[in-house]
């Protein structure tokens, strides 16, 4: 069916301009609306914040990176998961077995990193 | 896809390779070694990806050891084991950074060339 | 049907159990101690059903994962070779190694084991990357164990960095294989290459791929070219892993050879023009034997001049690699044997030198030569049982090492490669020089100290084992050929060309 095809693609169109078309109006009316009276605090990039200090490029606290490993590897290992639930009703009892013994190693994987207090925030 | 279309992905999957593992032989900087590795173990995955789109079930046609399993399985055995191929970069590059942090702590240094204290 | 998986569920039973134990214990220091001891418990009872498996011939798992000789003796000698090594470590805990990580140490070493082993049971590509990954990627973690050490974590830097490439090189292989036969199955990409006319058209990215792979594969063995890693790692590791990598690792890595080249590529035979049939043990063939070459002669010359005993051992075991591959390019009956029995002979060997530079070494602080002058007067009998072990690897007759080379020296003449076996006899020449000059410092030379060396309970077991499992090789050689090749019958492993199984 044709017509429905484009009828999806219509559909993302109409978000697109959406998406696009709001912020240009929300900016446009608060520029006409808004009061204009300009002085030297109002141009600053944090009004009522915290004035930054230094640059941004600081360095990171190493325990970031911990997180993005743990992160990283347990992240990996849902893609095992994808398959195996979109073949779930061919590969029965069996395969529901052997997910539940990966799930629990991944569990005990992720009970260690905590008793380990690797999530902590120190 | 046609045979042409096919050497197109593995002469793109080849230059990647090649590219990785120049950039892992020859780059200072730790991290970006890692990162080159990742791009052969990618090359890898578009192999894989590729030849099993172009011949499903290999080469000549479907030849499994048990019967049972063909069918849309053969089609997919590249894509499966290119999963396999992605666990196992994740792994690794995640032991290469930690190796990396614990290197970092003592020598605050991530060059490849400055790890000289081992010799004779 | 027989629990084949059995062996390995108990070795993932006891790791995943030392962490946890580790985890339960972690605030008292006597606890902990214990990991060890409970990693070594799991070794020993996962041997049992393993000589219990002794004579069958099976398949699980789609036919992935495969109990045959071949597999049943990598097992005994992956999981003696890490008893010993646990052993060692739990002696030589004090060797640097944070106390609280001794429950890591010792699951690391089972999973490490549990990828040796599942290498050597798998008929499967995949299976066999998945096993030598997670023996790689604990072996990376076991070197920089050391945390505080700058020498063990630029170890570990540098054998992630290497080992990871060699990993992408060996998976780019794979690819290639299995893409173009559509099947993971070792002994069904073999049969698929058989197929007539398939080698003429795929023919070129088959050898790429066999090349890819080769180089992966012979990576994890540090023969040459692909040795540069070896000794800085051997040197910064903890000394039990560099003897769990100098022994398992590199029994493993044979598994992974012996598996892929012997199960798919080497008899393969083809047309290549009208009339002339090739086949891909005699194409591959001068490579492997250009490769072992190579490395009996690096590895033993560049070990003359090493003054650290570790590193020393590091070309020492790329020699062995060496002597090791010599067989598959001479390919011949009793291949299979001949590398079992080596590997048993130099397994026992190295630990056994292994226990004692741990022990010395932590007694000197150093692993310079220097550091075993004068050792016979400090403990004459392990003087003696280093004399047996370094008469052993350099092949002196009427050892256990020299049986192997004998054997090895007979299949490559029988095999035709008379360099090879030239060549043999010659580097192990060689090799006198620089392990006799061990034995000097031994025997010969005055020490700083007369003070006599204790040695602790499980390296003197180590020791003892080692002489004991020497001393019958050498005393019966014969009779260990024999039951070896009764027992692990090299033949099972091609039985696919006979119905499969």
């Amino acid at each position: 069916m044709p017509s429905l095809y484009w009828y999806n693609y219509l559909v993302v169109v109409l978000f697109i301009a959406l998406g696009i078309g709001l912020p240009i109006v929300a900016f446009a009316l608060s520029r006409l609306l808004r009061p204009k009276h300009a002085y030297a605090e109002k141009t600053t990039t944090y009004e009522s914040g915290a004035e930054p200090i230094g640059t941004s490029w600081v360095r990171f606290k190493v325990k970031y990176y911990l997180y993005a490993l743990l992160f990283l590897v347990f992240d990996v290992e849902t893609l095992f998961l994808y398959p195996w639930a979109v073949a779930f009703d061919r590969v029965g009892t069996f395969a529901l077995l052997e997910m539940v013994i990966f799930l629990a190693i991944l569990a005990f994987g992720l009970f260690y990193a905590w008793r380990k207090d690797v999530l902590e925030w120190k | 896809m046609t045979p042409s279309e096919l050497m197109q992905y593995l002469l793109f999957s080849a230059m990647l390779f090649v590219l990785g593992l120049f950039g892992a032989l020859t780059r200072r900087n730790t991290v970006i070694v890692l990162l080159s590795i990742e791009l052969m173990l990618n090359a890898a995955n578009i192999n894989l990806v590729a030849l099993s789109r172009f011949l499903p079930g290999g080469a000549e046609n479907a030849r499994l050891p048990h019967p049972s399993l063909a069918g849309d399985f053969s089609a997919t055995l590249g894509q499966t084991v290119a999963l396999f191929t992605i666990a196992v970069a994740a792994a690794e590059v995640a032991v290469g950074l930690a190796a990396l942090i614990a290197f970092y702590r003592l020598k605050a240094s991530p060059n490849v060339d400055e790890m000289d204290s081992l010799k004779r | 049907m027989n629990a084949i998986w059995l062996p390995e569920v108990i070795v993932l039973a006891g790791a995943i159990g030392t962490l946890a134990f580790g985890l339960a214990a972690r605030r008292s220091k006597a606890m902990s101690d214990l990991a060890m001891t409970l990693a070594l418990i799991t070794v020993v009872v996962a041997l049992l059903p393993t000589v219990g498996l002794i004579g069958t011939v099976e398949e699980g798992f789609a036919g992935a994962f495969r109990i045959d000789g071949l597999t049943l003796a990598f097992h005994l000698l992956i999981l003696i070779g890490t008893g010993l090594v646990l052993l060692i470590a739990r002696d030589g805990r004090s060797d640097g190694v944070p106390p609280q990580y001794l429950a890591e140490y010792a699951a690391l070493l089972l999973f490490a084991a549990l990828g040796g082993m599942l290498i050597a049971a798998a008929a499967d590509l995949l299976l066999l990357f998945l096993g030598l990954e997670l023996l790689s990627i604990s072996s990376y973690v076991l070197v920089g164990l050391k945390k505080t050490h700058l020498g063990s974590t630029e170890a570990a830097m540098k054998y992630v960095l290497t080992g990871a490439t060699a990993t992408a090189v060996f998976a780019f292989g794979m690819s290639y294989a299995i893409g173009l036969t559509g099947t993971t199955d070792v002994y069904q990409i073999g049969q698929t290459m058989a197929d007539a006319g398939f080698m003429a058209r795929y023919g070129r990215l088959l050898f790429v791929a066999f090349f890819f792979l080769i180089v992966g594969a012979f990576y994890k063995l540090a023969s040459v070219p692909f040795y540069m890693w070896a000794p800085d790692v051997y040197q910064g590791a903890p000394t039990a892993v560099t003897a769990f990598l100098a022994t398992v690792s590199k029994a493993s890595g044979m598994a992974l050879v012996v598996r892929l080249f012997l199960g798919s590529f080497a008899w393969v035979a083809w047309e290549a023009q009208p009339n002339v049939i090739k086949n891909f043990w005699s194409e591959s063939t001068p490579y492997i034997a250009a490769l072992s070459a190579l490395s009996m002669i690096v590895g033993n010359v560049l070990a003359l001049k090493a003054r650290d005993v570790k590193r020393m051992f590091a070309y020492s075991s790329v020699a062995h690699a060496g002597y090791l591959i010599i067989p598959l390019a001479a390919v011949n009956p009793m291949m299979i044997d001949q590398i079992v029995f080596y590997l048993l002979a130099y397994l026992l060997a190295n630990v056994g030198i292994f226990a004692v530079i741990d022990q010395v070494g932590r007694d000197r602080g150093s692993y310079d030569l220097s550091a075993f002058s004068g050792l016979y007067h400090r403990a004459p009998l392990v003087a003696w049982a280093l004399l047996l072990f370094f008469l052993s690897l350099a092949g002196i007759p009427l050892t256990m090492g020299f049986f192997g080379k004998l054997n090895i020296l007979l299949g490559a003449v029988w095999g035709g490669h008379f360099v090879l076996a030239g060549l043999l006899v010659v580097t192990s020449v060689i090799s006198y020089v620089y392990y006799f000059a061990v034995l000097k410092q031994v025997f010969m030379r005055p020490g700083t100290t007369e003070r006599p060396l204790a040695f602790s309970f499980g390296t003197a077991t180590v020791i003892a084992l080692a002489v004991l499992g020497t001393l019958l090789g050498s005393l019966f050689p014969g009779e260990v050929m024999r039951t070896m090749q009764q027992a692990f019958d090299a033949v099972q492993m091609f039985g696919i060309y006979q119905g499969r199984l």
